[in-house]
């Protein structure tokens, strides 16, 4: 063997050891299991997703904004939104000169085709895009009140920054945006921070004077008792351990109702009644005939997502929208290990085999639930 | 690790195993066809299977390529690369593999890993049943 020949196989050995030696090191900063998530992911992104050659066009709404016509925070910018122009304000809270990851937008002049005036677009939260979206779905499937809730494939200023979530930021124009009444309404993070009138909804199940059906029959004449008890039931379906919910005043019907803002699905337990902190939820739950009734569409909601398949169904057409836009995705963003706040890129194995396991988690813990 | 340095290192390992992942991708290309080139040579005249200087032009290009991926820009750089490879041809070992080493960089820096696989598999197979007096 030649001596230079000898010299570059002990460089080309020196090389290895040196990558060897770094991916160790990570290895030992970040964790086992992160840095096994991280390398695994962007081995799988960098030579699987790159087999995908030519997806499918995007089957999920493509949003542009414009945003170099923005002067910055707080200025006139413009959405394209299928096609269409929509003059927006952007209301980010962080700098627009770096990729944020959250944008929220006012809507300046809303049409009455879109079904939000105002709207946050941000990284979807779980691995397989869909959990968050799927839990607002059921939620509103279920006779709930939510914020309009979709996937979008986002570019900003020309470039694609990849598949988002938009969701509506519930507000006063809550109603207007449905069509159901032209005023707007209040939205109260808790009834405590009310008018009086949701004070005394607060007060009412803990007043000893009246007899138990005097505080129903009140109560059902300032709140929307049937929402709750959905609300109730949503909560056991999506077994959550807490609710995210604001409370609605001044609707179109007069009655306060509950508005579902966040969920997520499967991160329960879900707790027992006394464990809601809510005099109202707590209330509910004692009486014997609402807890039949939100029993009794718990199991209407088995029937039709376990049984029937819907929930299912749904998935899987979310699902199949999704995969052409996260093909296509050149910055794949997501968090990539559960509970982990920091987001890097990940592969679109990994958003399949995480779907397909959140999906059947779910189906397995309804049919699970007593009957 | 503190909450301030773990997502900057979260970020850079997953960069760098990306960067690693991509080179050893381009590092097999190359010696599956570097083999199927010096099957047809006696083993006296063979080259090395990997010749460095291809190999830190083939990764350069992959690497701009998926730094400025914008059309023209690409084109760009893809039409320097296959100049540049083509030239080489003409003066460097191995001479005729330079082009499609460089089309096949530029494959891997487009993100078309189908497309690379498969034109290293044509690339093989020609060498493969090609005549040596044609090299």
């Amino acid at each position: 063997m030649s001596r230079n020949v000898r010299k570059r196989g002990t460089a080309g050995l020196v090389i290895t050891g040196l990558v060897g030696i770094t991916l160790i090191a990570g290895a030992v900063f970040l964790g086992p299991r992160l840095a096994w998530s991280i390398a695994s992911s962007a081995v799988a992104s960098t030579v699987l997703d790159g087999l995908a050659e030519g997806p499918d066009d995007h089957q999920l709404p493509v949003i542009e904004l414009l945003l170099e016509e923005a002067g910055g925070k707080g200025t006139e910018a413009h959405m394209l939104l299928e096609g269409t122009r929509y003059p927006v304000r952007v209301t980010t809270p962080e700098p627009l000169d770096e990729d944020p990851g959250v944008y929220e937008l006012d809507l300046l002049e809303p049409p009455d085709m879109l079904p939000f005036r105002r709207c946050r677009l941000f990284r979807p939260a779980s691995t397989d895009m869909l959990q968050e979206h799927m839990a607002l779905w059921l939620a509103g499937d279920m006779g709930v009140a939510v914020p309009f809730d979709a996937l979008v494939f986002l570019r900003v200023d020309g470039r694609d920054a990849g598949v988002m979530q938009l969701r509506e930021m519930v507000g006063p124009e809550l109603e207007q945006a449905r069509g159901r009444s032209p005023l707007a309404v209040k939205v109260i993070d808790a009834l405590e921070h009310g008018d009086h009138v949701a004070r005394k909804v607060i007060a009412l199940p803990q007043d000893t004077v009246l007899t138990r059906y005097a505080v129903r029959d009140s109560l059902e004449r300032h709140v929307n008792i049937d929402a709750c008890v959905r609300l109730l039931a949503v909560q056991r379906m999506l077994n959550a351990t807490v609710l995210e919910n604001a409370w609605v005043t001044g609707g179109a019907d007069g009655r306060i109702y509950p508005v579902l803002t966040a969920a997520s699905l499967m991160d329960g337990p879900a707790p027992d009644s006394a464990a809601t902190g809510n005099a109202l939820f707590a209330w509910i739950e004692e009486d014997a005939e609402l807890r039949a009734r939100r029993d009794r569409y718990l199991e209407e909601a088995r029937k039709r997502y376990v049984e029937q398949e819907v929930f299912a169904e749904q998935w899987r057409q979310e699902e199949r929208a999704l995969m052409p836009s996260l093909l296509q995705d050149r910055s794949k963003m997501a968090r990539i290990v559960e509970g982990h706040p920091y987001r890097y890129g990940y592969s679109v194995r990994r958003a399949v085999r995480s779907s397909t396991a959140s999906r059947n988690t779910a189906i397995r813990y309804w049919m699970d639930m007593a009957p | 690790m503190t909450a301030d340095t773990d997502p900057w290192l979260g970020a850079l390992f997953h960069g760098w195993v990306h960067l690693v992942t991509l080179f050893l991708m381009l590092l097999v290309a190359y010696a599956i066809i570097g083999l199927c080139w010096n099957r047809g040579f006696r083993p006296a005249d063979r080259g090395p299977v990997v010749p460095w200087a291809s190999l830190i032009l083939g990764f350069g290009l992959v690497l701009l390529l998926r730094r400025f991926n914008e059309d023209l820009l690409a084109a760009g750089i893809i039409a320097v690369a296959v100049i540049i490879g083509g030239l080489l041809s003409r003066n460097a070992e191995p001479r005729g593999l330079w082009v499609p080493a460089m089309l096949i960089a530029v494959l891997l820096g487009l993100g078309s890993n189908l497309s690379a696989l498969l034109l290293t598999t044509a690339t093989a197979l020609v060498l493969l049943l090609s005549a040596r007096q044609g090299r």
